[in-house]
């Protein structure tokens, strides 16, 4: 916090700009604005006016009950998610071994820029195989493998979407993908904040060179950054992934699947893609 | 007050991230039926901030700022985002009876902690106008735009205001060094 602190020669828009963000907000094209001009990370205008707004606040409402048991639960999955990474068995041919791993990756903020919206909507010409299925709810027995957890999750979950890979071509220059022609699919239940990645055709990486990086949008859109988590794929034929996101995960719009270096990267140029689904309901 | 429960988040403490909730819940739930315009997602809208203020406690340095502050900045932000994200603005089509005459209003202590008193003080030393679009834009969430039309001021004169507001805040509770900007602390009020 007090490293933002450093440039104090802003310019009048800039200044414009931080006190907008402080008391009304910015446009997505203004807080790019600020991020140009190398402001965004300046705060003294935000705790300057949430110190007002502390000034001005003559009671504080207790949180309904109803809430708060939402708010337990979030914490709940923000707590697991911020656990170790476990190593899963995946692939369902492969029980005896490692197959592939997800991991939670708190410190990679996605930062998902400007280019989320073009693969919103490039993306959505071409690719929606789209497929919802509903059936009925209870409480899923404990899985041993992600496979298991994954039927469980399709026979179970009642607000379940399943949507298809396609390749995820470029945005701008629908260029195709590194890898061409993966199939499978994402399955996610919103309710249980649970999901499932299923590969035909992503090859095996070296963690040491490359790894998968997961992106997810939800409707929260580019102002919302949502880390999908690095995997690995260590074996040909059929790979399940667990979906374990840092956060919860509103209504997703996009899952999409880049190459990139082995600690990942928080704004993904999108030059090694593999494949995305459009989760269109 | 612990003042160090926020690194305790940060460091994976799952009891404190409970604690946030008990420490922060009303000040969150509170902003968030003032600045939303519908109760309809006030549910999703605190667990969006608490979220927020969990992925972002290793930001936080005493330093600066209180937790209460930090944690009611990034609620402010969230919540504004979420406000125009649904492109239902507060739509007040009157100010509120509180808001129209209300310069010299007088803060109120929240029992939060000492901050809020210094934050009070420091209100108290603005000009009655830098208050009045204060408490319009900051409290009331209403745009510089409805605040002009509301107040009859010029609308460079509603933004110089709030920005001279803040700049005086921030300079008294010590979270930032003077600005250099011309103009930022000019005295002349534009129209």
């Amino acid at each position: 916090m007090s490293s933002t602190f450093s440039n104090w020669s802003r310019g009048e828009r800039e200044l414009d700009l931080l006190v907008g963000r402080a008391t009304q907000g910015l446009s997505e094209a203004e807080l790019q604005e600020l991020r140009q001009a190398g402001a965004d990370e300046e705060l003294s205008f935000d705790l300057a006016a949430a110190a007002a707004d502390l000034a001005m606040i003559d009671q504080v409402e207790p949180m309904p009950a109803s809430c708060r048991a939402k708010l337990e639960h979030a914490a709940r999955t923000f707590c697991a998610s911020q656990r170790p990474p476990v190593v899963e068995v995946v692939g369902s041919e492969r029980r005896d071994g490692v197959a592939g791993r997800i991991d939670s990756e708190r410190r990679i903020s996605m930062g998902w820029v400007a280019a989320a919206a073009g693969i919103l909507l490039a993306v959505l010409a071409w690719l929606p195989k789209l497929s919802v299925s509903s059936t009925g709810g209870g409480t899923p027995p404990l899985a041993a493998t992600p496979a298991e957890r994954r039927a469980v999750l399709l026979a179970e979950a009642t607000d379940k979407g399943v949507w298809s890979w396609s390749d995820f071509k470029h945005p701008e220059t629908q260029a195709d993908p590194e890898i061409k022609g993966v199939r499978g699919d994402v399955v996610w239940s919103g309710e249980r904040q649970e999901g499932y990645m299923r590969f035909e055709g992503l090859p095996p990486n070296n963690p040491a060179n490359e790894r998968y990086q997961l992106w997810i949008i939800d409707e929260r859109g580019l102002s919302q950054r949502v880390s999908g988590g690095l995997f690995d794929v260590h074996a040909q034929g059929e790979t399940i992934v667990p979906i374990r996101p840092a956060v919860p995960i509103g209504t997703p719009a996009i899952f999409a699947v880049t190459i990139e270096k082995p600690l990942g990267v928080a704004v993904s140029d999108m030059t090694r893609r593999a494949c995305a689904a459009i989760a269109v309901r | 007050m612990n003042e160090t429960l926020l690194r305790r988040v940060a460091a994976g403490d799952e009891s404190a991230v409970q604690a946030c909730i008990d420490r922060f819940g009303g000040l969150v739930w509170s902003l968030a039926r003032r600045l939303l315009p519908t109760a309809a997602d006030l549910d999703d809208a605190v667990q969006e901030v608490f979220v927020e203020v969990w992925r972002n406690a290793y930001k936080y340095d005493e330093g600066v700022a209180s937790e209460t502050a930090f944690v009611a900045m990034l609620a402010r932000r969230r919540l504004i985002d979420r406000r125009r994200r649904l492109e239902r603005r507060h739509d007040r089509d009157q100010l509120p009876d509180s808001a129209a005459d209300d310069a010299t209003a007088t803060p109120v202590g929240l029992g939060l902690a000492e901050e809020a008193r210094a934050a009070a003080d420091a209100f108290e030393q603005l000009s009655s106008e830098q208050r009045r679009c204060l408490r319009l834009s900051v409290y009331e969430g209403l745009s510089h735009e409805k605040i002009a039309a509301s107040t009859g001021l010029p609308l460079g004169t509603v933004k110089t205001h709030v920005r001279r507001g803040l700049i005086k805040i921030r300079q008294l509770l010590g979270v930032g060094p003077p600005l250099e900007t011309e103009g930022a602390t000019g005295e002349e009020v534009r129209s």
